[in-house]
């Protein structure tokens, strides 16, 4: 008897260090694919708009786009226009797969020459004989105008500092994005500055060895509007980044002057190109932006990280985004 | 014609008693320790009337004058029954005998506590039978046995529990009367209550009396023993991983005791020798219990009790390079631990009024420390470094409360008193030290100081204060009710500002009251049934911001502030309740429906793990919460064979205005199905057994629903790529695998005159049942998958316990 106990226990010993972790079915309801609508309108540049469909998170499909769809565009709920394909103009686009390979999808945009304006509603309605109709609205914020525009590459020689100032429109809440564009020459051997792209903005980034930039330049600045990126102020800049968000919530209804300073090694002789990039767009283009960037930089949360941040989606009955901004650039480089 | 009512009311009471009235008083004791017994029933039968000991064993009953047959019954107790001559005012002091076991399927006379009961929604089980239910480890787990009562979720790993959807920051576990705030040991595998130091258990998660205030979902009592008045007690367990001793004993024989209860784990001297001298290991959880009681004269007895746990877990490694004479130490530690004291009172002003004085206090904080240092000799002489993390938050409570239990008449119970409580907050703090120092010779390198405090929420203090008055009235033979009126203040006094706040200064902002309105009926249908109901309304003026997948020991305690409103609830129950077989089974049906505002929840995407703000920057305020649900209860508290059956079936939902796009989505800890059986069965004087099956739907949990291509971008090259974004649908629109798992424990006993020991060996999920603590995604073979993390697998235990008497 005792041996049987001894020999039972060393069993449950041995059974009790078995593996913790194993892959499970989760009641997940089948996803059945729906129309994805993405979009930006910009007050400066006609409109294109991309739509694919969606597939299930733990489907072995992958989404692709979709070319042969009906695409409405209604602008304060007049239609005015049918975005369509050109077959001519097919574009590969790479997204990346679970091991970080890219893989080419074939793509054509849904465009129009139709050119939006400020302060109209915007909807553009996809329709597809196997999918659920689709719809998003988006609203495109007033222009803003800029004064004060200075540059200042003398007071410090290790920054060259940029400002500017504009007037807040009291009645909305607003929401602005600014980013910094430079294309360069540059002698010595600096690269890789800058980013691989913006949110639907400028594209970018060095190419090694060649002494050249082109793309988002890093700003830094301690304006208390702007999110606080340094938690640990560096040479006393609260934020540093390739562009940034910020609402109006600290200057409601005031004049709002920014300045920002960039590094010496972004040398202004060797530059054929410096702009910046400020836009103003609704709270739905706000609401995308933050959470898409938050999403990204959280990434999958677990066990130790809180609920993951979903990403804005405006679209009824399908998914992505239409969103718009009304952005204005203005050239440091060559001077206008 | 209100008042008219009431005054008839008061008048029909006082004349049901208009001849001459005198009352018997006295405390209740067990024969053999001394120790007074809670819940006593003492019952005048010839005319239909009784009344139950108090918390302290105390009871009063008024009668007319003349004989009378008083009952005294309580469960696993000899009945008895004394015939009084009742001419004056007297005292009858009870020592009751405890009945043999196989004696304890008898019936028990007077009567039916379920069903005469005029509360809903509470549960007592016997520490007895706590004992009884097999246990991870082998370690008796108070928490654990409450989180098999209907109503009572709880996940897998932790000791935390959540009642009828509330979360576990709506608990009051009360060790004592002094709140305690983080029950846990090793992240939840045990709780810190020593069950050997306990006397009684007791639940109530609805209904709520007056007396109770502060949370929203339950309270939960917990009363240490008070240590043998008779004669001296050793009871000493050796587990696999932890072991206990208590002793207890009178200080002077009838008058004054003590018990004193320690545990400790030793992981950390096990693994010691195994270990290279260069490290230093400290793994270790603690409790200590210890509790004085004097009985100073037949009106005033005190009680000290105190509580002392902690949990550290701590490395340090120090190493020094001969060769590059360079030495280096890194230490890290985590320490976690409660504090708990109680100087109590009791006072008999009459036979008719009771009064129990209590100071408190309650200590939970949380610290981590971590450091790297760092000398090196260089050519330019001595080079150092050293780099220091800290990281404290907790919360302290000091507090006052006056009880008072006043017996008119066997018509009227009316209890009232006042509580305060000082809360200091220290809802986290983190502080960076670094110094770095080079040679003054050394150019090339420049020193470097920084000393800051990042994620820094100032400390705050906060008054509460709360006013009571309740009357459990017998309105009829059939008809009782519990009425009762709360009534709450609260301010915060922020230590910080200039502007200092007094105690008082916001008497007269009506925010800061609140008057929570409590009553609780129950109609006799017959003599074995009765109905139910309660309302009760409840204010809590804390929070715990708590990460939202699991419980950790670095949850933060925070005080409701202007921007973040008390948290309130309102709770309604009906309840069915008869003794079937006998009197041997209690049976209830009960059904709930409750609702809670100001609830608040990190924002997505924030933990305090990882937060870098203020806490009030990192939540979601203004959340509604609702539940609902029904509960069914059959238990056995007497005979060879006790346990009970649950069975709950319930909803949870939460609506926050930034979460789910402001629509309502399940709770977390949403569980439609929950159900337990627990059962233990004494075979002879020499072996018995426990057993345990539980059973639980699925939590809630958010994970992708599909996949979709974001916006194309044009990157370097005019190269074009997209993001494949994740949608995640509604929030916890998910559900995990279903939770269940058997345990069995078998004991042997072994008795002689002046020693009796039990071995047992248990088995904690039997089945080896992959439960599920947490699940994450993952891929496999270029698959997106879900993976599940479980906790324990079977585990088998074996631990040997004896008492020496």
């Amino acid at each position: 008897m005792k041996k049987v106990s001894v020999f039972s226990l060393f069993f449950l010993l041995i059974m009790s260090c078995s593996e913790m972790e194993t892959v499970i079915d989760l009641e997940i309801p089948t996803h059945e694919p729906v129309l994805v609508l993405n979009g930006v309108l910009d007050t400066d540049s006609s409109i294109k708009v991309s739509v694919s469909h969606s597939a299930g998170a733990f489907d072995n499909a992958n989404p692709s786009f979709i070319r042969n769809a009906e695409a409405l565009l209604f602008e304060n709920g007049d239609l005015v226009d049918t975005l369509s394909t050109n077959l001519d103009e097919l574009q590969t686009i790479y997204i990346e797969d679970v091991n970080y390979n890219s893989i080419p999808l074939p793509m054509y945009y849904y465009k129009s020459d139709f050119i939006p304006k400020s302060e109209k509603t915007y909807k553009i309605e996809v329709n597809h004989p196997d999918y659920n109709s689709i719809n998003a609205t988006t609203f495109i914020e007033k222009g803003l105008d800029i004064y004060d525009l200075s540059i200042d590459s003398l007071s410090n020689i290790e920054k060259i500092n940029f400002t500017f100032s504009f007037d807040d429109n009291a009645n909305n809440q607003n929401y602005y994005r600014l980013k910094l564009f430079a294309s360069c020459e540059k002698s010595d051997d600096y690269w890789g500055y800058g980013g691989y792209g913006g949110y639907g903005g400028y594209g970018g980034g060095g190419e090694p060895g060649y002494g050249k930039f082109r793309g988002l330049a890093e700003m830094q600045s301690n304006d208390p509007s702007f999110p606080q990126t340094e938690f640990i102020p560096e040479n006393g800049y609260t934020f540093i980044g390739e562009q940034v968000i910020f609402s109006d919530a600290l200057f409601n209804g005031q004049k709002k002057t920014i300045s920002v300073d960039v590094d010496t090694y972004f040398k202004l002789n060797d530059c054929d190109t410096i702009s910046f990039e400020f836009s103003t767009f609704s709270e739905d283009t706000y609401s995308y932006f933050s959470s898409l960037g938050e999403h990204r930089e959280k990434g999958e949360l677990g066990i130790f990280g809180g609920e993951v941040i979903p990403v804005y989606s405006n679209v009824y009955n399908g998914l992505g985004v239409l969103i718009s901004v009304n952005s204005q650039q203005f050239f440091v480089k060559p001077t206008q | 014609m209100k008042k008219y009512l009431i005054i008839l009311f008061i008048f029909s009471s006082l004349l049901a008693f208009s001849q001459e009235i005198f009352t018997i008083s006295g405390y209740v004791t067990d024969a053999n320790t001394g120790e007074n017994i809670i819940g006593v029933n003492i019952f005048c039968k010839n005319l239909n009337l009784g009344v139950i000991t108090n918390t302290y064993g105390y009871y009063s009953l008024t009668l007319p004058k003349g004989n009378h047959e008083v009952y005294y019954s309580f469960i696993g107790y000899t009945s008895q029954k004394n015939n009084i001559d009742l001419n004056k005012n007297t005292i009858v002091n009870i020592n009751f005998k405890p009945l043999a076991v196989d004696l304890q399927e008898v019936t028990v006379s007077g009567q039916k506590s379920i069903v005469e009961n005029t509360q809903t929604s509470i549960i007592e089980v016997p520490i007895e039978q706590i004992k009884n239910i097999p246990a991870l480890l082998g370690e008796v787990d108070v928490l654990k046995a409450i989180q098999l009562l209907p109503g009572v979720q709880s996940s897998e790993g932790s000791t935390g529990f959540y009642v009828r959807g509330g979360g576990p920051d709506q608990n009051l576990i009360l060790l004592d009367g002094v709140p305690v705030y983080n029950a846990s040991h090793i992240g939840g595998l045990f709780s810190v209550f020593n069950a050997d130091a306990i006397k009684s258990v007791r639940l109530t998660k609805g209904g709520f009396p007056a007396r109770f205030g502060g949370r929203l979902s339950s309270v939960l009592q917990i009363d240490m023993k008070e240590g043998n008045l008779k004669k001296y007690n050793v009871d000493a367990t050796l587990g696999l991983l932890t072991s206990k001793a208590t002793i207890e004993g009178p200080i002077i024989k009838d008058k004054m005791s003590f018990i004193v209860s320690a545990r400790r784990t030793y992981i950390d001297l096990i693994v010691k020798p195994f270990l290279p001298s260069s490290t230093d290991l400290s793994l270790y959880f603690y409790d200590l219990n210890a509790k004085i009681n004097y009985k100073i004269s037949e009106k005033d007895r005190i009680y000290l009790s105190a509580y002392s746990g902690k949990d550290l877990f701590g490395v340090n490694f120090n190493e020094t390079d001969n060769y590059s004479n360079e030495t280096s130490e890194l230490d890290f530690s985590l320490g976690y631990g409660n504090i708990t004291s109680t100087l109590r009172w009791n006072h008999l002003f009459s036979e008719k009024t009771f009064s129990n004085t209590t100071l408190t206090y309650s200590r939970y904080s949380f610290n981590t420390d971590f450091g790297v240092a760092a000398n090196q000799s260089s050519i330019y002489g001595s080079e150092s470094y050293n780099v220091n993390f800290g990281y404290l938050s907790g919360i302290e409570d000091l507090g006052a409360r006056i009880d008072f239990d006043y017996l008119p008449n066997p018509y009227h119970d009316i209890k009232f008193g006042s509580s305060y409580t000082y809360h200091q907050f220290t809802p986290g703090e983190t502080n960076l030290n670094i110094l770095i120092d080079y040679p003054s010779l050394d150019t090339s390198n420049s020193d470097f100081s920084l000393d800051t405090v990042l994620n820094f929420s100032p400390e705050k203090n906060a008054h509460e204060i709360y006013f009571y008055v309740e009357d459990n009235v017998k309105i009829s033979n059939r008809l009782k009710a519990n009425i009762g009126l709360h009534l709450g203040y609260y301010s915060v006094a922020n230590n910080t500002s200039t502007e200092s706040v007094g105690l008082f200064d916001k008497i007269n902002d009506k925010s800061n009251l609140s008057l929570q309105p409590r009553i609780s009926t129950r109609y006799l249908l017959n003599e074995n049934w009765s109905v139910k109901a309660s309302y009760a309304k409840m204010q809590q003026n804390i929070h715990l911001l708590s990460n939202s997948s699991v419980g950790f020991p670095s949850d933060l305690w925070v005080p409701a502030v202007n921007s973040v409103p008390s948290q309130s609830s309102e709770q309604w129950a009906a309840n069915i309740s008869t003794q079937i077989y006998d009197n041997l089974y209690d049976l209830s049906f009960e059904c709930y429906y409750k609702t809670m505002t100001n609830l608040i929840t990190y924002k997505a995407g924030y933990s305090n793990l990882e937060n870098t703000e203020s806490w009030e920057n990192a939540i979601e305020t203004d959340g509604e919460g609702v539940s609902y649900g029904a509960e069914l209860f059959l238990q056995k508290k007497s005979g060879k064979t006790t346990g009970w059956i649950g069975y709950t079936l319930s909803w949870s939902n939460r609506r926050f205005e930034n979460i789910n796009f402001g629509e309502w989505y399940p709770y977390k800890f949403d569980r439609r199905h929950d159900f337990s059986i627990v059962l233990s069965h004494k075979f002879n004087k020499k072996y018995d057994m426990g057993a345990t099956w539980v059973y639980g739907s699925g939590n809630s949990l958010t994970f992708p629903q599909a996949v979709y291509i974001g916006i194309p971008q044009q990157g370097w090259e005019n190269t074009m790529s997209a993001d494949i974004v994740e949608s995640y649908g509604e929030r916890n629109s998910n559900r995990m695998p279903a939770y269940h798992r058997l345990d069995v424990a078998i004991n042997k006993h072994k008795a002689r005159k002046k020693w009796k020991s039990i071995l047992s060996i248990g088995v904690y999920n039997l089945y080896n049942r992959k439960n599920p603590f947490f699940a994450y995604l993952d891929y496999q073979n270029n698959n997106r998958v879900a993976k599940q993390v479980s906790l324990y697998p079977i585990i088998p235990s074996i631990s040997y316990r004896i008492q020496i008497f």
